[in-house]
């Protein structure tokens, strides 16, 4: 067990023993990479975000059962699959096509989504907003206005370029976070 | 990048205009070509991480209540009072006085600052394994209990001083009420007094200007992060209107903008959304967002707004005048400003 299971480990007894307010601090260093792997299947962060708290208090009631010696973080996310798929299911009856399609997504690139959350060691999530502050001017603004609905158009407009090209100039902006993330890590 | 992948991205983050059977094929690609999966999952998944790493944790009101504890309970706000205290102190004052006031209190800052550390050493280590430290500083908790209601000049020409569009300081109000206090902020109009732009705008805004300098010192080539929230209730409107809660951040150098220059002057921004805002008073909404902050930066100036979406079919253009917003609400905004060092630093400053 290294130092930081340890770390953890001692706070979840505090917690265990009534210092209820310490679990904040279990919810400050988990939220990103909760709320990233949510919003990897969902991608309305507002959504990811309710979700999130939703898994939070279920990890707070379910607290007892967390095995000391188990991957907290892996934990967390098994809570979070679950209440996806609830997710998924209530709002198969007035999904719109394109949540219908999201949810469809999640279900069949499950394993490779989990795959690579596993695979995310500590910080990674930290260093991306440092490489997004390190991407040149026009690809950071592609990445501030993100994809969503009528953005891309917009964005096209006002960079005066297309449509097709905001999403290649995300791809390329994809890319280069990728390798600079990977690089801080080594 | 090939074009099935874009449109694959088009419909997964919301496109209304993919076709069905676009959708469907793209699925089918999905299910039976593994390197096409792991291809759209790597971009889905790296457009999650930006959206949840450029949005500040939100609240978690719900998840306060069901801990049991109150809202104003946060992992750092118990042992940061000194560090607040001290730098609301130093940041009261006008800007042509700021730096000199800031010199005068700079030792006492770091002492607080070291007061921080020391009381908090576990929790600010905890994110970083080791690698670096975090410091937490608040830079304020606005709950418009007292001191001057907001200005209604647009963009601020003065520090740490609340302005913006037509709004008002009042008690509950149209079956709201304020979750903090006695005191929240209704917005009234997306215009404020003496407005001479042309360009009107749909969204009614509340400004502040903060001075960061210190904490770029401070964080001596480190990262300073700063994260704004705040919460958002409207009295019940009308089915057919949409509104969104928007709280935005842009760092700036060392001259004030104007409402017409934010744009282009800014060194970076960030934006936050709570979306839809709901139609039940009782609920208040909380949207947050946070900047690393770039290099040069000198101020920021953090805005929280309202956004009305403009009713389908209706064009995106701006309307003539102003937008009147009925019964629309802010209360608790928060900032704060986080300083991440490498742990090699901490041992050179404890030796300043």
């Amino acid at each position: 067990m290294n130092a930081d299971e340890n770390n953890l480990t001692t706070l979840l007894n505090r917690i265990a023993r009534g210092e209820t307010d310490l679990y904040l601090q279990v919810v400050r260093r988990y939220e990103l990479m909760l709320r990233s792997y949510l919003a990897g299947q969902l991608y309305n962060i507002a959504e990811a975000d309710d979700l999130a708290q939703e898994v939070f208090i279920t990890a707070w009631r379910d607290l007892g059962n967390f095995r000391r010696e188990g991957d907290f973080g892996a934990w967390l996310r098994g809570i979070a699959r679950n209440r996806l798929l609830t997710h998924f299911r209530s709002q198969q009856r007035r999904a719109s096509a394109a949540e219908r399609f999201q949810a469809e997504v999640a279900r069949l690139a499950r394993q490779e989504l989990e795959t690579a959350a596993n695979q995310d060691e500590d910080g990674r999530l930290e260093r991306l907003l440092h490489c997004i502050s390190r991407l040149p001017e026009k690809l950071r603004r592609v990445v501030h206005a993100g994809l969503e609905g009528a953005r891309p158009a917009a964005l096209a407009e006002d960079l005066q370029t297309t449509v097709p090209a905001v999403y290649q100039l995300h791809y390329r902006a994809n890319q280069l976070l990728r390798d600079c993330m990977n690089k801080a890590a080594h | 990048m090939h074009p099935d992948l874009q449109i694959f991205l088009h419909a997964w983050t919301g496109g209304t205009d993919v076709s069905d059977s676009d959708r469907k094929r793209l699925l089918q690609r999905l299910e039976n070509e593994a390197v096409f999966r792991a291809e759209c999952a790597e971009e889905i998944r790296m457009l999650g991480m930006i959206k949840a790493v450029q949005a500040a944790g939100p609240r978690w009101l719900e998840m306060h209540d069901a801990l049991g504890l109150s809202t104003a309970v946060t992992d750092d706000s118990p042992t940061d009072d000194l560090a607040s205290r001290v730098l609301n102190l130093v940041q009261t004052h006008p800007h042509s006085r700021l730096k000199a006031r800031w010199l005068s209190w700079r030792p006492v800052t770091m002492a607080a600052a070291g007061l921080v550390f020391g009381l908090l050493s576990a929790s600010m280590v905890f994110g970083f394994a080791g690698r670096s430290l975090e410091k937490v500083v608040s830079l304020f908790k606005e709950s418009f209990e007292s001191g001057p209601a907001p200005l209604v000049t647009g963009v601020p020409q003065t520090l740490n001083q609340w302005s913006g569009d037509f709004s008002e300081t009042i008690d509950a109000q149209q079956g709201v009420k304020p979750k903090d206090g006695r005191r929240m902020v209704r917005l009234l109009r997306s215009d404020f007094e003496g407005k001479t732009s042309s360009k009107p705008t749909r969204q009614a805004d509340l400004i502040r200007v903060v001075d960061v300098r210190p904490f770029l010192r401070e964080a001596d080539g480190g990262e300073v992060v700063m994260t704004l929230s705040a919460l958002f209730n409207a009295a019940p409107f009308p089915e057919a209107e949409s509104y969104d809660g928007v709280v935005t951040l842009w760092a700036l150098d060392a001259s004030f903008p104007t409402e017409e220059s934010l744009m282009e002057d800014a060194l970076a921004h960030s934006v936050g959304m709570c979306r839809p805002l709901d139609r039940d008073p009782a609920t208040w909404q909380s949207a947050s967002t946070r900047l690393l902050l770039p290099p040069g930066t000198e101020m920021v100036l953090l805005k929280v707004s309202f956004s009305p979406k403009p009713e389908s079919g209706e064009s995106l253009s701006p309307p003539p005048d102003h937008v009147t917003f009925a019964g629309h609400f802010v209360d608790d905004v928060r900032a704060s400003i986080s300083i991440r060092k490498p742990v090699g630093n901490r041992r050179n400053q404890a030796l300043r």
